[in-house]
């Protein structure tokens, strides 16, 4: 299935070596979606909802597009006709939307820290998925760094707990997410598009709400507003459209190994550009969760030349 | 995959996504209603998007009302927005 959108190539073949297609995409997502606070920022004025519904509404038009130029629309039309896979899809639109309006409102209410802990965690959530789904197995190296990235949690719990709940659910979220998709028969760019267009409805309604609400700091505030708004759409679609190459031409472990960029750079963000406070407790979790990330790190590098290719 | 969902349990799946393109279509043409307003003619551009959606569940279908329809309601948007260049 993974050849009706990824250039036809056997999807065995994309777990026994690195993907250069698959890295490139994964390292441009989440650079993308580490620097996604900057983007938000500039609508910190704007309601989480009324950004995460435009989100939904310019990115449809955007992957019909997309689509057409790929060729793809026969395989989009042919899911929205396919009732068991609607159901993933479902699933998967729901937990991306719960997602995105956690994450645009941690952004905008100074808890940029805490996203950034949250996609952390998530890489260490994935390879717990991996080995409970679908069969990945650890070894005692990489039980090692999922076991400091708890104790990093752990800290963070004890430090930080009113903010925890943020890091959390953006993690649990994102990565059952991952799993979804990974697991319904879909290519990337359709998926996405059956997803946004599945909540178009809601999001379109809910845009419009808010667009009528006068006066209103969201759509028609300002003309900057406007375009930042409706910007939304590329913003949204291009990263999540590498994401999901990438989560299609890679392993689940090998893409939580990637994943660190995006909190890496959403840090940077939090502490230098919008100077939030980086308490001693937060201080010894991430430096855990660095340590735990060295760890595992290590491990995939040793792996990765003992493998022939 | 067309072919795979069309050999199984095809008249159910068929006819579910020429169900869904009618409530697309139903709730393109309630909010078309809004967007009669004077000076809310921008607000078809949402709605020309649901009814596209309900149309690409329309093509999923063997049957061509959910299609047509949503085709129609999506004339209708386009017509408004045609009267007020866009925006009005």
């Amino acid at each position: 299935m993974a050849a009706y959108s990824d250039g036809h190539r056997d999807i065995n073949d994309n777990h026994h070596r690195i993907d250069r297609v698959g890295l490139v995409s994964a390292v441009g997502a989440y650079t993308a979606w580490g620097l996604f606070p900057v983007f938000f920022k500039q609508l910190d004025k704007v309601p989480a909802l009324e950004i995460i519904a435009h989100r939904v509404v310019w990115a449809v038009p955007l992957l019909w597009l997309i689509m057409a130029l790929r060729r793809q629309l026969g395989e989009y039309v042919a899911a929205l006709g396919s009732w068991p896979l609607l159901r993933w899809m479902l699933a998967s639109a729901a937990l991306i939307s719960i997602n995105w309006l956690i994450y645009v409102w941690a952004v905008n209410n100074e808890h940029i820290l805490a996203a950034s802990f949250g996609y952390y965690l998530n890489p260490l959530m994935n390879m717990l998925v991996g080995r409970l789904f679908l069969k990945e197995r650890l070894n005692q190296t990489q039980m090692l760094a999922v076991g400091i990235a708890v104790l990093g949690v752990a800290v963070m719990g004890a430090g930080a707990l009113d903010t925890l709940w943020i890091s959390l659910s953006l993690a649990a979220s994102f990565c059952a997410y991952g799993l979804v998709r990974k697991i319904a028969p879909i290519g990337s760019v359709p998926g996405l598009a059956v997803e946004t267009s599945l909540i178009l409805p809601v999001a379109a309604a809910g845009a419009f709400w808010f667009a009528l609400q006068a006066p209103h700091p969201g759509w028609g505030a300002d003309p900057r507003t406007t375009w930042l708004l409706a910007a939304g759409g590329a913003v949204t679609a291009i990263p999540l459209l590498l994401f999901a190459t990438a989560a299609r031409r890679m392993s689940y472990s090998a893409l939580g190994f990637v994943q660190y960029l995006a909190p890496t750079l959403q840090f940077l963000c939090g502490v230098v550009l919008y100077g939030e406070a980086l308490t001693t407790a937060r201080l010894i979790s991430f430096g855990l969760i660095w340590l735990a990330l060295i760890v595992f790190s290590w491990d995939g590098l040793r792996r990765m030349r003992a493998s022939p290719e | 995959m067309h072919r795979v969902a069309r050999k199984g349990k095809s008249d159910h799946i068929y006819s579910m996504a020429n169900i869904i393109s009618f409530l697309f279509g139903v709730v393109a043409l309630i909010l078309a209603i809004i967007g009669f307003i004077p000076l809310l003619g921008w607000l078809n551009w949402f709605i020309i998007l649901i009814a596209g959606v309900g149309v690409a569940f329309g093509f999923a279908s063997d049957k061509n009302g959910g299609r047509n329809f949503c085709l129609v309601v999506a004339a209708i948007c386009a017509i408004r927005l045609w009267i007020g260049g866009g925006i009005f």
